[in-house]
């Protein structure tokens, strides 16, 4: 007969504050959200009654197909574009250029400011009849109407380009301090054997670089699918819905249609859709370091 | 040892918080009582909007009102508009709502439809003389198909035309012969277009809850009908083909004058009907369409007088007359609050004739009582159409889900208008929508 092994419960209680936190950050409100996706809750949150899955039917409907396409297009266009500019400019800052400080500086400000302040802000500037933007193209005779940034036809590209100016920061400060930690003897030795350039780069920087990349796109990523208060200002999700994304549609049924449970509904939905591409992005990441 | 100091800790904390919910009980005894330490009654007073407008309007009003009734004592509140959504029905929930709420249409009908509004068409009844000062067609609008007011209204206005008089006398237009008919408003935005080459209308479709008022005063304009009947909980153009048909056609112009006539400005998908204020009030448009609300923005021009450029026309015409809708938002009562009688009261004072002036005057609202309307403060010239109009208002919906239907109504109309669904896809379009997001 084995003797009984004593167990040591102090790791146990000196983990009762984590799970403690753990449960009350992430938990509770999750199992509200859960709840509420399978009943009838006013705006204030008062319980009118199981609806089993009714409102999980919104999302099998064309119209919340069309929102989960245009959200995927703002998604990966707004990804794809911060990875262009942010790694561009991450680059060019790592270099020993004058008034480096100072660029690296100026890069940070759009993160610094607030999204309804930044949403105003671009509202102003891409205004058709005093932006800006029209107000200069049309004085250097570059166009003879104004451009409707903000139309049906360009609304969404529009909003996808702000967002890419506000999250390209995140990109460069990440892969600035991943820069800094590829050692000088890598780049001696890749120089000593000719990779220059793109060379260098696509077989050298790159592959160093990537953890750093995907761990930063999955942040990306998850913060894309949330935003919300900076196309809301812009566009409020208009016009002719071109710019609604899931986060505005969530809000339009929960204030708007007073339908808490359908706002949970599509929230539960976008959890779990952020939550498997998140997991295969970093599972793929963890192979990769093995 | 350690055991000791810990319980002794533990019923420290005990009394602490004992102590706090004993001074937290005494306040909510004084609170159900409705009254203060000091033994007077005391009443909350809620305007909705900013406390730094709503203070030096409200201040003097609150501190008459206590001189005339030594035993009440008001504090007075403000609660920002974009907060008002979810806390006024936070506040109704806990039967916490102040003794005097101002609501306005977007809640109102809310809070009422949960019972947290009294109706107060008794008590205002039996006050001849506000019933006499409102007009009948105001009293309409804040009143139910079955007969119930759950606010006074104290804050309307009504949409009208505004235009430039010094762009009609350049397009060769009477200045003081403002166009009747959308068919007038459209012709005569054709002349100042061609004549003077600024675009004859001001015009904006962005899907907001303003676009759905100028929709639903257009429909009013050519069915001679409210858009929503509170009684059937359904769009009045649902089961009636006749006002489906004119509502139709109304579509169909809306999106002309977005499209065919090339009397506005550029990329009117961009503005909200308000938005089109900046544009006026720079010359850069000859007429658009806003109410009483645009007063505050133009005055530095509107207070030269007859030297102003502009001036105020009825809403156009439609079919069936000029029925434009009429923002309608008042003084409620609670139905938890625990002094009613002197909550009305305090009603009566704000409603009086030189009160009622004072607030209309400095927020931008229409003269409301039949003694205000021949007062200096309602003299320019101006003042005339926008009065004159009140006699003729429809309404908003008056339903709980006014924000909901008011979003499907201007998204459908925003997309007849562009002509990316036909009038009569854009009018399924609101039906199937309100029907599948209603809520009772």
């Amino acid at each position: 007969m084995k003797p009984k092994k004593k167990r040591n419960k102090l790791p146990y209680i000196y983990l009762i504050p984590a799970v403690v936190i753990i449960v009350a950050i992430f938990a509770i409100p999750l199992f509200n959200l859960l709840w509420y996706s399978f009943a009838k809750v006013d705006l204030i949150g008062n319980f009118r009654g199981w609806v089993g899955l009714k409102n999980y039917e919104y999302l099998l409907t064309p119209a919340f197909g069309k929102t989960l396409v245009r959200t995927l297009i703002w998604v990966v266009c707004g990804i794809a574009g911060i990875f262009l500019v942010g790694t561009t400019l991450a680059l060019a800052l790592n270099k020993p250029i004058p008034g480096r400080g100072f660029f690296r500086t100026v890069v940070i400000i759009p993160w610094v400011i607030p999204h309804v302040f930044a949403g105003t802000m671009w509202s102003w500037v891409l205004n058709s009849s005093n932006g800006i933007v029209n107000t200069i193209l049309l004085s250097l005779g570059i166009i003879n109407q104004p451009i409707s940034f903000l139309g049906a036809d360009l609304a969404l590209a529009t909003v996808i380009f702000i967002r890419i100016w506000k999250g390209v920061p995140f990109l460069v400060m990440s892969l600035l301090s991943a820069l800094q930690t590829i050692p000088s003897e890598v780049e001696e030795a890749a120089r000593l054997d000719g990779a220059l350039g793109l060379k260098y780069f696509w077989h050298i920087t790159l592959p160093l670089l990537k953890p750093v990349m995907i761990m930063s796109g999955t942040i990306l990523m998850a913060w894309s699918f949330t935003i919300f208060d900076l196309v809301y200002v812009i566009t409020g999700g208009g016009p002719l819905n071109v710019t609604e994304l899931l986060s505005i549609t969530i809000y339009k049924k929960a204030f708007i249609n007073s339908d808490l449970g359908g706002a949970a509904a599509i929230a539960i939905f976008t959890m779990i859709f952020v939550s498997i591409i998140a997991f295969f992005l970093m599972r793929h990441n963890a192979k990769e370091e093995n | 040892m350690k055991k000791r100091i810990l319980a002794l800790l533990v019923c420290a904390a005990m009394v602490i918080s004992m102590t706090a919910c004993g001074g937290s009980s005494d306040k909510k005894a004084e609170k159900e009582e409705g009254g203060s330490k000091d033994g007077k009654t005391e009443l909350t007073l809620l305007r909705l909007g900013d406390l730094t407008k709503a203070e030096p309007i409200f201040k003097p009003i609150v501190e008459s009102f206590e001189q005339e009734n030594p035993g009440v004592k008001v504090n007075f509140e403000a609660m920002a508009w974009a907060e008002a959504t979810t806390k006024l029905k936070l506040l109704g929930a806990q039967g916490d709502l102040p003794d005097v709420t101002f609501t306005n249409i977007a809640n109102g009908w809310d809070l009422a439809s949960e019972g947290y509004l009294m109706d107060l068409s008794d008590m205002l009844a039996s006050d001849e003389t506000m019933s006499a000062e409102l007009p009948q067609s105001v009293i309409d609008i804040a009143t139910t198909e079955d007969g119930k007011m759950y606010w006074v209204p104290a804050a309307t206005g009504a949409f009208g035309l505004w235009y430039n008089k010094d762009l009609y006398k350049q397009a060769g237009l009477d200045p003081e012969t403002p166009p009747k008919t959308v068919e007038d408003m459209v012709s005569y935005a054709k002349t100042i277009t061609e004549k003077t080459g600024v675009p004859g209308l001001g015009w904006g479709i962005s899907a907001t809850e303003d676009f759905a008022n100028v929709v639903e005063s257009f429909y009013s304009s050519y069915t001679g009908t409210d858009i929503w009947s509170d009684k059937d909980k359904c769009f009045t153009f649902e089961k009636d083909d006749k006002n489906r048909k004119l509502f139709a056609e109304a579509l169909d112009e809306l999106a002309a004058i977005t499209n065919d006539y090339g009397i506005t400005q550029a990329n009117v998908i961009e503005y909200n009907p308000y938005a089109i204020r900046t544009l006026f009030r720079d010359g850069e448009v000859g007429m658009y369409l806003d109410g009483v609300w645009a007063v505050k923005e133009l005055l530095d021009e509107l207070n030269k007088g007859e030297e102003s450029k502009f001036n105020t026309g009825l809403f156009p015409e439609g079919p069936a007359g000029s029925h434009p809708i009429m923002g309608c938002d008042g003084w409620a009562i609670p139905e938890a609050c625990k002094n009613k009688d002197e909550a009305w009261k305090l009603i009566q004072h704000l409603m009086s004739s030189d009160n009622q002036t004072r607030h209309a005057s400095q927020w931008g609202l229409l003269p409301i009582l039949e003694s205000e309307k021949g007062k200096e403060e309602f003299s320019g010239e101006y003042w005339n159409a926008l009065v004159e109009q009140e006699q003729t208002v429809a309404s908003r919906p008056k339903d709980k889900n006014v924000a909901m239907i008011e979003q499907a109504v201007a998204d459908g109309a925003q997309a007849a208008a562009t002509r990316k669904m036909s009038a009569n896809e854009a009018i399924d379009y609101m039906i199937e929508t309100v029907n599948s997001n209603y809520s009772d």
